[in-house]
């Protein structure tokens, strides 16, 4: 059953040769590109996770406030904004950081009365939210709240979602691709079929031609996507090594999965078509 | 009008009771067999509708192995109905319908195939595969009943040769004119030797010599121990030789014996 299955699964191969290239080519783009999308996902991912990442916000208080009234200030906040991490940070210590910018802070101190503002940082996931203390009358000065980081991380992950979104879009576009494609051409054969069926061929020997038609081009389907992400992710990585950054690699497993995906598809679409065929009992 | 075939046809259905001949070509298999597998077919109380028209009513019919039987009836009277709902492209609307000792209409799809391996039909409008040559129309039904591609090959050339068919083995049945496509079906009907042949108006694009060696080959193999049903409204073909004959008309059986008389 096997050898006749091949041998007449090679045969409606033959009829519909031209056909059938040019579909495994059609299925091949959208499972490529569902590969490359992923592996910029995995590309990404790193940038993305940095949207995550704590950052630390410098606030100046005025210069006025006691002690107790810094801490009292420091208790309200931190009430009030539980993901907020404040510590106050020691003139000593603040000296020491201003500095290393800033050689002749010495100097500048021991000449005049100035003194330095107390300085406290505020750890946050969410470093925008720490804005809010610039219309604040113990506050002075709000430091940067915008991280570089956090902004790069942000949009690597909308960049990751957007992979993610495109390839599942495409990888179901390939699935309604192959289904259609199966299903037109096991309905032109629809006649033949229910000849089979009344001459006393199982359905196993129906399927079995139709089954290798559909697996021989998908097969090349998936053997052309793999090709097609192994080339593209070349290309990338050639780019992103020459700006300095990562290369986009691509898991074997995921090129693997490529080809699971082209062999399966039109085979599951053709499986489906033909139970349905048999299912609505089309024996002329 | 009729050759070497028929006349032995003759004389298997006037001087020896079908029954009996096959016992003695087969008497381990008849001996062994039960009384379903005596009688080939069984229709109990059959009716069939379609949209609220009864093309069948209530029809009880029996046909012994090894019998030859013309079905007879004007166009419309549920000949081709009958046939279908025997080889079970049909169920029936009520009754019960048993074919080779199994009740056709209780049976499973994956069960089917088993059925009509059995059955050699002849199709009125031949359904040959089209992509196929006349040649692999033959070797393929033989292929899917088990049969070694080289055995394929020998019985299906035999066949066609015997249907004067072997020069238009390579052609594709567009190809060939409505009588040829018609023997290529029989060709087909007859290459696996079924134990029950259902023939649908298989003379309907035959001339009258090939019309005479058709019956001449039927009745070849209904010797051999096949039974076989034809569906016809060919008076001549009625004429020609003796034999059970059903006449239907509005969908129930208005006579049933031998003729001519």
């Amino acid at each position: 059953m096997i050898r006749h299955a091949i041998a007449e699964g090679l045969l409606l191969l033959r009829q519909r040769g031209a056909v059938s290239v040019i579909l495994a080519f059609v299925l091949a783009v959208p499972i490529s590109l569902a590969g490359v999308g992923f592996s910029l996902y995995r590309w990404l991912s790193p940038m993305a996770s940095l949207s995550g990442q704590t950052s630390t916000v410098a606030v100046l208080l005025h210069p006025r406030l006691d002690g107790d009234q810094r801490l009292r200030w420091i208790a309200e906040e931190t009430d009030a904004h539980p993901e907020w991490r404040i510590t106050e940070i020691s003139s000593d210590d603040l000296t020491q950081r201003l500095q290393r910018w800033f050689p002749y802070l010495d100097e500048l101190i021991a000449d005049g009365d100035a003194s330095l503002p107390p300085l406290i940082e505020i750890a946050t996931t969410k470093p925008e939210t720490v804005a809010v203390l610039e219309d604040r009358g113990e506050v002075l000065a709000v430091g940067p709240h915008s991280s570089f980081q956090q902004s790069l991380g942000r949009v690597a992950q909308r960049l990751a979602w957007a992979m993610t979104a495109l390839s599942s879009i495409l990888l179901t576009g390939a699935l309604l691709l192959a289904a259609v494609w199966v299903h037109v051409e096991l309905y032109r054969h629809g006649d033949e079929i229910t000849i089979m069926r009344l001459v006393g061929a199982t359905e196993g020997t129906i399927r079995g031609p139709f089954l290798v038609a559909v697996a021989v081009p998908g097969l090349a389907a998936g053997l052309l996507s793999v090709v097609a992400t192994k080339m593209t992710t070349t290309g990338l990585s050639q780019l992103t090594s020459a700006l300095g950054l990562a290369v986009v690699t691509t898991p074997e497993g995921v090129l693997v999965l490529q080809m699971v995906a082209g062999l399966l598809m039109p085979l599951g679409a053709a499986v489906f078509t033909l139970i349905r065929h048999a299912a609505l009992g089309l024996d002329g | 009008m009729i050759q070497f075939g028929s006349r032995r046809c003759i004389e298997s259905q006037r001087l020896l009771p079908r029954r009996i001949l096959s016992i003695v070509r087969r008497p381990g298999l008849r001996l062994l067999a039960g009384r379903t597998s005596r009688s080939v077919i069984r229709l109990r109380a059959v009716s069939k509708e379609y949209d609220h028209r009864k093309i069948l009513r209530s029809l009880d019919l029996h046909v012994d192995g090894g019998e030859f039987v013309f079905l007879t009836g004007p166009s419309g009277a549920g000949k081709t109905t009958l046939l279908r709902l025997l080889y079970a492209a049909e169920k029936p609307s009520s009754g019960e319908v048993w074919v080779a000792g199994r009740r056709v209409d209780e049976l499973s799809r994956s069960r089917l195939p088993l059925l009509r391996r059995k059955i050699g039909v002849i199709f009125q409008d031949f359904k040959l595969l089209k992509r196929k040559t006349v040649l692999e129309n033959i070797t393929f039904v033989l292929r899917i009943h088990g049969v070694a591609p080289r055995e394929a090959l020998r019985r299906a050339s035999q066949v066609l040769k015997r249907l004067g068919l072997q020069h238009r083995q390579s052609a594709l049945p567009d190809a060939l004119s409505g009588g040829e496509q018609q023997r290529v079906a029989i060709a087909r009907a007859l290459a696996y030797q079924p134990r029950l042949i259902l023939a649908d108006e298989p003379t309907g694009n035959l001339d009258a010599d090939l019309a005479s060696e058709l019956l001449s080959l039927l009745c070849d193999i209904n010797y051999q121990g096949a039974t076989v049903v034809v569906a016809t409204h060919d008076h001549a073909l009625l004429e020609s030789i003796p034999a059970r004959t059903l006449v239907l008309h509005d969908g129930q059986i208005h006579f049933d014996g031998m003729w001519p008389p």
